[in-house]
């Protein structure tokens, strides 16, 4: 049971981080390998708003929701919108997004330098509850229902807003919803925002589940990300959802299991398998290529 | 001198060797993050099961472990590849990448490779080692570059689906390519580990393929130095920063970022870009091949066997395409001999494109049985379709943009002509006559539609309508039976279109079988042996030019029915007062009055 | 003649190197229909795509409704009340039917939900189109291709269009269809709304329409009274007799 719940709350991160990824895969076909950068960026800002700026940890995570939202709209405009129209757009768009997350991270080791940090003592209640026989803290119970909440607002409006139509449309059809007066670019745009967003959030979330922020904590991540949204079929929202819990699951039940040290091989064990039966992941529709 | 920078150049080397495991599948247009996985097993494998230098010495050491290596890393490939090579883009990406992290994840929990510390390695590549090792690797691709299997990659790249119709076998070219990768980025990881004494798995992360990769694209992956240029980039880069004095920490890292942004986004073609390709031809082959015009293929090619007019070429029985419910073309019987030029027209919509897409292969048929030159259409691959003789143009043009035109009709002669990439590698004297063969046939091709004097441009750079004669000499390479125009004329002025026409007459008169579909009825009227017309995606006419031209349905399909509410077509009431006169405008159709492609009288021209 | 909704003067359109429209002019009184045709090929549907937004014209002057139009995106043209109904439908599959209507008030849609007034146009389009009422909550490929471009039609007049862009809405529909697609574009043009109408089916085309302007070869080589064009025998040249794609 504890280890059940610890399953889901990790993999509650994993899918929050990779709804942020497939999105913007959805509407643009492109993966953003700047998403972990922020991911990283926004646990480091996090930190220092409870520490600096005396906040609790709840009321950082809109701030740096608002961050993310920032950092998503210089993604788009300064790595991929200058690409459009680009014979090698898929290959440039994943280098320069790398470009700029480098560009992130360094200015992030120049803000906080290249050490581990943590949030200050005492910024977490002490609240503990007792689920079935399993220890639960406040901190995680939080941690799920940010996430949860983020993800059934995400999916709400998704498919049910005018704006979520638009990006719906976007992505089907950029032409056919230029035709009907949708501004292309500030819906993609709008797409990033949200996506880093979400991103940013994952990453507070992230550091607050463990108490530590490392430069490289989003590289970690990437990959299980990356997994994550091939397992529950690229450009699915649900899907994300799915895969990031299977595999925070997964993760969690091989530790106790198999052991430690093979707990980066079952993303990757599931991504195989999946790609292998089902290319177009568990929830995704395959694409029908036109001659 | 050199001692100071040994390990600035060796690092160079080494990460140019690196880079070329990502420029063998970039240049095929595939995107792979699986080297570090090779690389990693090759240098493990490699060090584990060489014997040590202290027996052997140090170069047969490292020569045993090469070859070990490079084994190894294409072994894994194949692996590997043979599951994956069906997926595209990203998806190849990261199952390559997970592939990688898996052999990461398992060296690590291995005994024999030292777990996380690491296996010791005795140092024994030397700079000169690696440079002559980066030297053989640049050879290997520069020779690959101009040769046919080099030209076959390039074109996947360019256009995969255009690949196929020339008969080019996708798959196994696309694995070759990613057997290649594995080899060198086997012959890294060896290297690699002979130089730095100290290999741990995580040495072959996904840092260390992206920034493979990341060196690769800079470089420029159309290019055989790319690789070079983009290692020696990334390398010296952080050098010259500290040279001046930049501070170690942030800034060394932001500005090697920021700089790759800029490459990215402002250089397209990586830095290989700033080096002009050229395109030249051997001198003498253009003469050759006036010298050759109107003998059939050239020495040095693959003869082609051709069926003798009045043989069946195409056979179509009951033939329907349907669409997510939209019948594009349903029930269509039709039959082409050897020789005939059949004209397909019809409306925009009418399903002429899906249909001439069934008969070259590229869409299994949803009803009915076609059969082309002995193959049946629907489980024969388009490759092997082409290699049976068809060859086609596309109606929207899919040339291979980068190349160039020369290098597009060369991919064209891919069927005929012989392999010469290995022998060119020996510099062999019949890899120079076969590789002048092809030539010759690809400046016959070009000479034959006009085009010889651009034989250097870039696709991309020709105007549309050398655009649509390029994609008819690329066709017509192959010595095809059967050549399929889709719509030729599309976007040429009337002297270009006159020019086609003649062309096609010419071709016809050699004893090719031409099926074209045409927007220019005149034109076809006045080309075609037969015409057929299809409306709805059904033939509603077959014939000769004069029957199809005083067809009142073809009238019809074509300016719409003259009925006000009844839509059966032919039914003849005409609305009162209303004086479309179809069987008057119909003389005007005869070939001999309308079907000429002068300019019509527009003197009447009356802009508001 | 009251002043024109539309003109259009001199417009050129190139991609690339190629012309595909070398200087059309025309215009269209409010409420008329006004129909380009000319064979594949002859720049009708660039004429349309550059008025509506979608191109950038190399050249030329666009006014609507007495303002320069001539480099506006079309994002901003919709709301303005000029609508396009683009060649091949282009409807939205993977949205319901509903959702491809409510995509045609995009502009009036209010912030994040569907506005009031937008909601009833949806309604009315139900209305008109029993068929798409049946199925709205469908999946929009799911429809037959009469029946799609029916929803294309009803989804721009969501947007409630002065002027009405068309370009080929018979294009591979069956003719029982294209007489009902011909009714409802006389239906729209008898609301009050002036049509734009680009058709390769000239007869029917210039039948419904006031006026006609015959292109090809990126030029407008006849024009006038749609009856008159009608009668006259160089239209069947121009598709037929002589290179139609030059």
């Amino acid at each position: 049971m504890q280890q059940l719940l610890n399953g889901i709350f990790i993999g509650s991160i994993y899918a929050l981080f990779a709804i942020g990824f497939t999105l913007v895969f959805g509407i643009l076909d492109r993966l953003n390998l700047a998403h972990p950068a922020v991911f990283a960026a926004s646990a480091f800002v996090g930190i220092e708003l409870v520490e600096r700026g005396g906040l609790s940890l709840w009321a950082a995570l809109p701030i740096v929701f608002v961050f993310g939202a920032v950092l998503g709209l210089a993604i788009e405009r300064l790595a991929f919108r200058p690409l459009k129209g680009r014979a090698d757009a898929h290959f440039a768009g994943l280098i320069s997004s790398i470009a700029l997350a480098g560009m992130f991270i360094a200015l992030l080791q120049w803000r906080y330098g290249p050490d581990t940090r943590r949030f200050p003592t005492g910024s977490f209640p002490d609240t503990r509850f007792e689920i079935a026989g399993a220890q639960v803290t406040l901190v995680q119970v939080v941690i799920l229902a940010v996430s949860l909440a983020l993800m059934v607002g995400l999916t709400y409006m998704v498919t049910r807003t005018r704006l979520g139509r638009g990006m719906r449309a976007v992505a089907e059809n950029p032409t056919a919803a230029r035709v009907l007066g949708v501004n292309v670019d500030r819906v993609t745009a709008i797409t990033f925002a949200i996506s880093s967003a979400l991103g940013a959030v994952a990453g507070v979330l992230f550091a607050i589940n463990v108490n530590t922020a490392q430069l490289g904590m989003g590289a970690a991540i990437e990959l299980k990300g990356l997994a994550v949204i091939i397992v529950g079929g690229m450009g699915s929202l649900p899907g994300a959802l799915i895969g990031g819990l299977l595999l925070g699951l997964a993760e969690v039940f091989a530790v106790q299991y198999i052991g430690s040290s093979w707990i980066d091989v079952i993303a990757f064990g599931l991504l195989f398998v999946i790609l292998l039966l089902r290319p177009q992941g568990l929830l995704g529709a395959r694409k029908v290529r036109e001659v | 001198m050199l001692d100071e920078y040994a390990t600035t150049l060796t690092f160079i080397a080494l990460g140019a060797i690196f880079a070329y495991s990502f420029y063998a599948v970039l240049i095929a247009g595939q995107l792979s993050l699986g080297q570090a996985g090779f690389a990693a097993l090759s240098a493990f494998a490699g060090a584990y099961l060489a014997p040590s230098p202290t027996d052997v010495g140090d170069v047969p050491a490292l020569l045993i472990a090469v070859a070990i290596g490079m084994s190894v890393g294409a072994l894994a490939a194949v692996v590997l590849g043979l599951p994956t090579m069906h997926l595209r883009g990203v998806f190849l990406a990261i199952a390559t990448l997970g592939f990688a992290e898996a052999v990461r994840v398992v060296l690590t929990n291995q005994e024999w490779t030292g777990g996380a510390q690491g296996l010791g390695v005795p140092r024994v590549l030397t700079v000169g080692m690696a440079w002559l090792a980066l030297g053989l690797v640049a050879y290997w691709f520069w020779r690959m570059g101009r040769s046919r299997y080099g030209r076959a990659l390039e074109a996947i790249r360019e256009d995969e689906l255009a690949a196929r119709a020339m008969g080019i076998d996708v798959g196994r070219h696309r694995l070759a390519a990613f057997v290649t990768a594995g080899a060198v980025a086997g012959l890294y990881g060896v290297l690699y580990a002979y130089y730095v004494r100290l290999i741990a798995p995580d040495d072959f992360d996904f840092v260390a393929a992206v920034e493979g990769l990341v060196t690769a694209v800079v470089g420029g992956s159309t290019m055989f130095l790319g690789p070079i240029l983009g290692s020696g980039f990334q390398t010296i880069v952080p050098e010259i920063q500290r040279a001046v004095g930049v501070e170690a920490g942030w800034i060394r890292p932001f500005l090697a970022s920021l700089l790759l942004l800029v490459v990215i986004l402002f250089l397209p073609g990586g830095l290989a870009s700033l080096i002009r390709r050229r395109t030249r031809l051997p001198a003498g082959a253009a003469d050759d091949a006036r010298a050759d015009a109107g003998e059939g293929p050239g020495r040095g090619l693959a003869g082609r066997h051709h069926p003798a007019a009045g043989e069946p070429v195409v056979s179509l029985s009951g033939l329907g395409k349907e669409y997510g419910g939209v019948h594009a073309v349903r029930g269509v019987d039709l039959e082409i001999r050897a020789g005939e030029v059949v004209g397909l027209i019809g409306p925009n919509g009418a399903g002429k494109t899906t249909l001439v897409n069934m008969i070259s292969g590229l869409v299994p048929p949803s009803s009915g049985t076609a059969t082309v030159l002995g193959s049946t259409i629907g489980r024969t691959p388009v490759h092997r379709i082409a290699a049976a003789g068809v060859s086609r143009t596309f109606q929207h043009s899919k040339l291979f943009n980068r190349l160039s035109a020369l290098e597009n009709v060369l991919v064209g002669a891919h069927l005929v002509s012989r392999p010469t990439f290995l022998r060119r590698l020996l510099w062999l004297p019949s890899a120079r006559r076969d590789e002048r063969a092809a030539l010759r046939q690809a400046v016959r091709c070009l000479d034959r539609v006009g085009l010889a004097d651009r034989a250097a441009a870039r696709a991309e750079a020709l105007s549309y309508g050398d655009q649509r004669r390029l994609e008819i000499a690329r066709a017509l390479a192959s010595d095809p039976s059967l050549l399929i125009l889709d719509e030729p004329a599309a976007g040429m002025n009337h002297v270009e279109a006159a020019r086609l026409s003649e062309l096609i007459t010419s071709l016809a008169r050699d004893g090719l079988t031409i099926l074209f579909i045409e927007h220019n009825v005149g034109m076809v009227l006045q080309t075609c042996t037969r015409v057929v017309v299809l409306n709805f995606g059904e033939v509603i006419a077959s014939g000769a030019p004069g029957e199809i031209a005083a067809d009142p349905a073809v009238i019809e399909a074509y300016l719409g029915s003259d009925e006000d509410d009844a839509g059966s077509a032919g039914s003849g009431a005409t609305a009162a007062g209303r004086d479309a006169a179809p069987p008057d405008a119909v003389t005007n159709l005869t070939p001999g009055a309308a079907g000429t492609l002068d300019t019509p009288d527009t003197t009447p021209r009356n802009p508001t | 003649m009251s002043e024109p909704i539309l003109t259009v003067d001199d417009l050129r359109v190139s991609y690339g190197r190629v012309e595909a429209v070398r200087g059309v002019s025309f215009q269209a009184a409010p409420g008329s229909l006004v129909t380009l045709v000319g064979a594949n090929g002859a720049g009708k549907s660039s004429v349309i795509n550059a008025v509506s937004g979608m191109l950038r014209p190399a050249g030329g002057r666009i006014t609507f409704e007495g303002q320069d139009i001539t480099r506006t995106p079309a994002h901003k043209l919709v709301g303005r009340g000029l609508v396009q109904v683009p060649e091949g439908r282009q409807i939205l599959a993977t949205l319901t039917i509903e959702e491809n209507l409510q995509m045609g008030a995009w502009h009036s849609g209010g912030r994040g939900q569907t506005g009031g007034e937008a909601a009833g146009s949806v309604e009315a389009m139900y209305d008109r189109f029993p068929v798409l009422a049946e199925r709205r909550g469908l999946p929009a490929g799911a429809l037959s291709g009469g029946e799609q471009q029916m929803l294309a039609i009803a989804r721009a007049l969501v947007a409630a269009p002065k002027v009405m862009l068309m370009d080929e809405p018979s294009m591979g529909l069956a003719p029982k269809i294209v007489d009902e697609v011909f009714r409802v574009i006389e239906e729209i043009r008898a609301s009050g709304t002036t049509v734009v109408l680009v058709e390769q089916n000239a007869r029917r085309a210039l039948r419904a329409a006031d006026h006609g302007y015959v292109l090809q070869s990126g030029e407008v080589v006849h024009s006038g009274p749609a009856a008159e064009l009608l009668a006259d025998e160089r239209i069947v040249q121009a598709y037929l007799g002589v290179d139609s794609a030059s």
